[in-house]
């Protein structure tokens, strides 16, 4: 009996954890269109750019974007700065200006159609500085080892309270099988081994960071960000190849911005199956001039940044060299042929004639050609 | 044709009168004993039945020179013996009956009832007309009281106890009925009874659930106590019914009101083996919940927090294990449950929907009982135990979870490291101190954690205590003294080895002290009036560094204090025999207390930081805000024949404490929050109106309710409002209005083979947020439906005996979808896609429907054995269906997904065996 009852739990249990959650389709019942403003003024000193787009369905892939609107930004000691557009939806103002503390600032959008939109006005947050970046090595919690990239800060004050993160990663690949030699067809059919004709062998790629990585420090007694997770990259991703740098933006927000991206991200992240927190429309700073219930999304933000660059190679965190997976092949003329033509190979070495197999080794096109994965253009700020 | 068998006596009145002087003196003898002294003494022979002098009492007396009639008038005085002195110095004794010495003027026929046109007599005289009895009755005649010649009253009252023959128990709710006429009584929970019958011969039957029908000839020659000893019917409550004394759906005055027996429920299906009487309660109409995962109740259209659940008169705030997947209540110990959903009894007070009146049984207490449970996730055991034999006993029952292991069997790395597990314990100490006074003392203590993820610990628990002292001061008054303390807590640990770990405390403790009394004026008047007094303390979120490395800083929301005072009255007034007014009357008012420090808003700007115009402080105790009103709690109803009638009802409510949560749903992590000088208590107004029908007896019961009600200041909060450690959390808060009406129509079959019941109701909930500032406005100020309101609600609960051991039963549910919000568009910000969502409950997620069939097995019915057994295999969910729980939508990669949630997509089989002995 006691078998009986035990095979049926578990059972129950199997169906009840197995079948919870799944993903459907879902289809936009009802579209509304509202405008949608991205807009963070700094205290650096530069063009700043201000973003309008639209909502838009989930059966399509990317917003329309609002073109033809006048913005500008008004200060309180009677400055005005104008914006343009530069690119479609894109608009940069005309003047380089950095937000200064102390000042009001208020963003003013009239659009095309002649409705306008206001914001609050916003006073620059508290400048504090990162301290440190770093990387260690780690192991999350799948049991995959890796880098963990951290972000400590303190601000003495203790009013800064409210941070956001983004970052840039810039990395060097290096093709392990790179040699100075490229196979080409030739017009008669046949294969030439002809100098490759640009910079195949070391490369650098970035990738800007999607989205606000936000953190607080309201429960805390200083004011302090200890070892914050900015990103985690497992050992076998390129990106830790050779040589990897990261530029990390911090901002400085106000309460009202933070909790307006947070509360954003609550409604997009996944939810406890038991209880779920009420969605719906977030209020924000920026507010239609002609009806009060006409919906504004985004939110005009005047924070402070502080950024720091490191740099580091794979071998200073992990004891480990990249697992390049890199097989060279020796297929057959023909083979040969159509992976040229397809340009998924590059050459590592050709055999003398009377060798077994076909006429070349080849290795697949990543590991012999780093523009396969990045720009061989070495960026500005780079150091070796 | 009934035989009618007559020996009344009649004899000539003249030779009454020759007596015979006696003198006399005794002390400390029987009356046995001082009749054969006389009989010495004299020459009067006595005739009687020993039986009926063979009380051992003794007596004392002296007579000089008196008459044989003042003797045996002073012999006989306080006893049921009658005398007739015959001649020839005969003396003939009876029990009960008067020997009447003149033949009244009535016709032979008709001495089978009393003719009204015999009230000029001095005294009606009382003709023993033996009935033939019919086969059921095996009962032997029984007279109360004895013949007075000089009464001119035709009714006496005839009360006792109803008692369990064997044990000795008291049988509460046991229907007296009066065969042929329209009298019955209904024992109180004490077992205690009292009826006015006329003279004569009363042929009642009493009936109650588990015991063998009784029926009696009692004969009424006085006012006189009766017991009526009741045996148990030797197949436990196998039928499946909710019923609380006979008609009394029909009789009652108020309106919306349903009551649960625990053993009635013992066949419907289970759910992971729990037999669970708050989940049987949603099957009826009228009480729904948002989900299967969902914590609390929607009763008629109003919020979770809007139920005053009360066990043995303490608050239990929260009523659920496991999200609500278990309840809170032993199925083992617990009683009956009365909810009041539409008028609530003006001594209940503080919240607007409902009252669940939960009272654990009463412990057995001649016999040592108890009862026990395995299933797959809990178990169950509870014991009564006599400390002192008829006078105190002891229930004590406590369950447990073993889900712990089940966990840690899965592959899954996310449920390895989650756990859930739960128990809770009660007790009810019972002293009959006296025949007037008694005492009860109860406790309850409940305990739930669960970790979702590997770092993080929830738990929470419930405590109550109360002590209730009941005191019968005469006939007509009684009373109450009622002292209830509850505590609610909960807690969150969060720990990562990081400088961000922290312990989070919550907790509301209140204590009550109550009066109530009964005074039953007469006939047309029941009074019921009192006072009570409560005291809320709330911390509402302490938070303080877990572990060494720990810098988050230790951080108390200022603590709370209020008092709730109020008086209560009632009247059941029974103006006729067809109208019934129930006039009921409260007065409450909340006391807001120091210390605290309260914000003062621009009334003229929504409320946030920066509209704060100054802050004030109050001392300790001193007074922040005083709310309050009278609250009026009326019925009426109107028998249009004895078994059908109508009612209507209006009620209006406060309510003083509100939870706070930003879920969707009702989750244990929700805190509850006093009134204060931004927050205003919740009001409702119910107006209600039912048609209830009685058929055959009551083996179908049918009624028609509907109801309007209207609120205002109810709670929501503005959207992504951060509840907890907010210091200014009325910023958070919005106050709206809500409407609600519905009808609810059911059907319950009581008695045969298949009995069940059909539950209907078509209700709406709606709720307004608006404002002048946009800021505090909800879908432009409009009203829109609550997350609860579920237009059609169909329940069947069927349970079919296909013979004494074998039972199968069914359970079948229908819902429309509850409403969601759901994304009608995205946008990108920050590069990140996000949604944006619609109106507030625009949507709605698919219709819920279920079906969940049991099979009982008793265990056979030697009367030689150990215990008695009972399976009960049930599979819940029977047709498999994916009832949608929530919505959600992620970014996952900078895209959105969407996802639905579903707690029990499958059908879930449960065996359990309960065991009572």
């Amino acid at each position: 009996m006691k078998k009986i009852i035990y095979f049926i739990s578990i059972s129950i249990l199997l169906t009840i954890t197995n079948s919870c959650i799944e993903e459907f389709d879902a289809a936009t019942e009802e579209f509304e269109d509202a405008l949608v403003v991205e807009a963070t003024i700094t205290n650096q000193l530069k063009y700043h750019n201000i973003t309008l787009t639209r909502t838009y369905s989930f059966e399509e892939y990317e917003p329309n974007v609002e073109t033809g609107a006048t913005i500008t930004i008004e200060t309180s000691n009677n400055n005005t700065y104008n914006f343009s557009e530069y690119t479609s939806g894109v608009y940069t103002s005309t003047t380089m200006f950095k937000a200064e503390p102390g000042l009001e600032y208020t963003l003013s959008i009239k659009t095309q159609d002649g409705k306008e939109y206001i914001s609050q006005n916003t006073q620059l947050t508290n400048v504090a500085s990162i301290d440190k970046v770093y990387a260690e090595k780690v192991i999350d919690d799948d049991g995959v080892e890796g880098i963990g990239l951290y972000v400590d800060s303190y601000d003495a004050t203790n009013n800064s309270k409210y941070y956001g993160y983004e970052f840039e990663e810039t990395y060097k690949i290096i093709a392990p099988f790179w040699t100075p030699d490229d196979l080409i067809l030739n017009s008669s059919g046949g294969f030439s081994v002809v100098p490759r004709s640009q910079e195949e062998q070391i490369c650098y790629n970035t990738v800007v960071s999607k989205g606000r990585l936000l953190t607080n420090t309201d429960l805390l007694e200083e004011d302090r960000i200890s070892k914050f997770l900015i990103k985690f990259i497992p050992n076998n991703s390129i990106s830790i190849n050779s040589r990897y740098s990261i530029l990390v933006k911090q901002y400085i927000q106000s309460g009202e911005s933070y909790n307006y991206l947070r509360v954003l991200e609550e409604f997009s992240s996944s939810q406890s199956l038991l209880s779920q927190s009420q969605p719906g429309f977030l209020t924000s700073n920026i507010y239609s001039v002609n009806n009060s219930n006409e919906k504004v999304l985004g939110f005009f933000e005047v924070s402070s940044i502080s950024e720091k660059r490191i740099f580091f190679n794979r071998e200073d965190v992990l004891d480990t060299p990249y697992p390049w997976v890199c097989n060279i092949i020796d297929p057959s003329v023909d083979d040969l042929t159509t992976l040229v033509r397809l340009d998924r190979v590059t050459l590592v070495y050709e055999k003398p004639a009377g060798e077994d197999g076909g006429p070349y080794d080849v290795v697949t096109r990543i590991c012999g050609d780093c523009t396969m994965s990045g720009s061989n253009i070495k960026p500005n700020f780079w150091i070796d | 044709m009934k035989k009618h068998i007559f020996f009344v006596l009649f004899f000539c009145a003249y030779l009454t009168n020759a007596q015979q002087k006696i003198t006399l003196t005794y002390t400390d003898l029987t009356r046995v004993e001082v009749i054969k002294k006389i009989e010495e003494k004299s020459s009067y022979r006595f005739y009687y039945v020993k039986d009926w002098l063979k009380d051992k009492t003794l007596v004392s007396g002296s007579f000089i020179d008196k008459d044989l009639s003042d003797v045996l008038n002073n012999l006989f005085n306080g006893t049921l013996v009658n005398y007739y002195i015959h001649t020839e110095n005969k003396v003939i004794l009876s029990l009960n009956s008067v020997i009447h010495t003149s033949f009244p003027n009535l016709v032979w026929a008709e001495t089978k009832e009393q003719k009204e046109t015999n009230n000029n007599q001095k005294s009606t005289p009382i003709f023993y007309s033996e009935v033939a009895k019919d086969k059921l009755s095996n009962s032997k005649i029984i007279r109360i009281g004895k013949e007075s010649k000089n009464s001119t009253k035709k009714e006496y009252t005839l009360k006792g106890y109803a008692k369990n023959v064997t044990t000795g128990e008291l049988i509460p709710n046991l229907a007296l009925v009066v065969k042929n006429t329209n009298l019955s009584a209904v024992t109180n929970e004490n077992g205690f009874y009292s009826i006015k019958l006329p003279i004569g011969v009363n042929e009642i039957e009493a009936t109650s659930l588990g015991y063998t029908n009784l029926k009696q000839t009692i004969i009424i020659y006085n006012n006189g106590k009766h017991n009526f000893l009741l045996k148990e019917s030797s197949v436990l409550l196998d039928e499946l019914i909710i019923e609380a004394g006979r008609d009394k759906n029909v009789n009652e005055a108020i309106t919306g009101v349903s009551s649960i027996k625990i053993q009635n429920i013992k066949n419907i299906p289970l759910i992971l083996g729990e037999r669970d009487i708050l989940k049987v309660a949603t099957a009826l109409p009228g009480i729904k919940k948002a989900g299967e995962g969902s914590a609390g109740f929607n009763v008629r259209g109003g919020k979770e927090d809007q139920n005053l659940i009360l066990l043995d008169d303490a608050v239990l705030y929260n009523p659920s294990h496991f999200f609500g997947i278990f309840s809170g209540i032993n199925p083992f110990t617990a009683g009956d449950v009365d909810i009041y959903k539409g008028s609530i009894p003006s001594e209940f007070g503080g919240r607007l929907s409902s009252v669940f009146n939960i009272k654990t049984k009463e412990s057995d207490f001649n016999e040592f009982k108890g009862e026990a449970a395995i299933g797959p996730v809990t178990s169950n055991l509870a014991l009564q135990i006599p400390i002192v034999k008829e006078k105190a006993s002891l229930i004590v029952g406590g369950r447990g979870t073993y889900s712990n292991w089940i966990l840690d069997l899965l592959e899954d790395e996310n449920l390895k490291n989650s756990s859930a597990s739960f128990y809770d314990t009660n007790l009810k100490y019972t002293h009959k101190l006296s025949d007037n006074d008694k005492l009860e003392v109860s406790g309850y203590y409940s305990n739930d954690s669960f970790s979702i993820t590997s770092d993080s610990l929830q738990t929470y628990s419930n405590r109550l205590l109360s002590v209730k002292w009941n005191h019968k001061f005469n006939e007509k008054n009684s009373g109450d003294l009622i002292i209830a303390n509850s505590e609610y807590k909960f807690n969150l640990d969060f720990d990562e080895n990081s400088i961000n770990d922290f312990e989070l405390d919550y907790r509301i403790t209140e204590t009550e002290l109550k009066l109530k009394m009964k005074y039953l004026a007469n006939e047309k008047h029941k009074f019921e009036y009192g006072v009570s007094n409560k005291l809320f303390n709330v911390s509402p979120g302490n938070i303080k560094p877990k572990g060494t490395q720990s810098i988050v800083s230790v951080f108390d929301t200022p603590k709370e204090r209020g008092l709730e005072s109020a008086l209560f009255f009632s009247d059941n007034f029974k103006v006729n025999k067809k109208l019934l007014l129930n006039l009921g009357f409260r007065l409450s008012l909340f006391t807001a207390l120091g210390p605290s420090s309260q914000n003062v808003y621009d009334p003229s700007l929504p409320k946030n930081e920066s509209s704060i115009l100054e802050v004030k402080d109050f001392g300790n105790n001193e007074v922040i805000k005083t709310y309050g009103g009278p609250e009026i709690r009326s019925s009426v109803r109107y028998a249009l024949t004895p078994s059908f009638s109508i009612k209507a009802g209006f009620d209006n409510t406060y309510q003083y404490i509100h939870t706070l949560s930003n879920n969707t749903t009702a989750s244990p992590t929700d805190t509850w929050r006093l009134s204060s000088l931004n927050i205003k208590p919740q009001q409702a107004n119910q107006l209600s109106f039912g048609l209830f029908k009685n058929i055959n007896g009551n083996e179908y019961e049918l009624s028609l309710e509907s109801y309007y009600k209207t609120s205002k200041n109810i709670l929501d909060y503005k959207v992504g409002a951060n509840l907890l450690l907010n210091q200014n959390i009325e910023s958070d808060i919005l106050q709206g209005k809500g409407k609600a009406y519905g009808v609810e129509f059911l059907v319950k079959k009581n008695k045969g083979r298949l009995n069940g019941w059909f539950g209907y109701s078509y209700s709406r909930s709606f709720i307004q947020l608006d404002s002048e500032f946009g800021e505090e406005r909800v879908n432009n100020g409009n009203f829109f439906p609550t997350n609860f309101d579920k237009p059609h609600d169909l329940n069947i609960i069927a349970n079919y005996k296909i013979t004494r051991r074998y039972s199968v039963s069914a359970n079948f549910s229908y819902q429309t979808g509850r409403p969601v919000t759901y994304p009608i568009g995205s946008f990108l910000l920050n590069g990140e896609e996000r949604v944006l969502y619609s109106d507030r409950n625009k949507f709605r997620i698919p219709d819920y429907f279920r079906l969940d069939i049991g099979f009982n097995v008793e265990g056979n019915h030697k009367i030689k054995k150990p215990g008695h057994g009972f399976w009960n295999i049930s599979v819940y969910n029977v047709l498999g269906r994916n009832n949608p729980y929530s919505v959600f939508f992620v970014t996952e990669a900078g895209e959105i997904k969407a996802y639905k949630s579903s707690i029990f997509a499958f059908p879930i089989p449960t065996i359990t065996y309960n065991i009572s002995f």
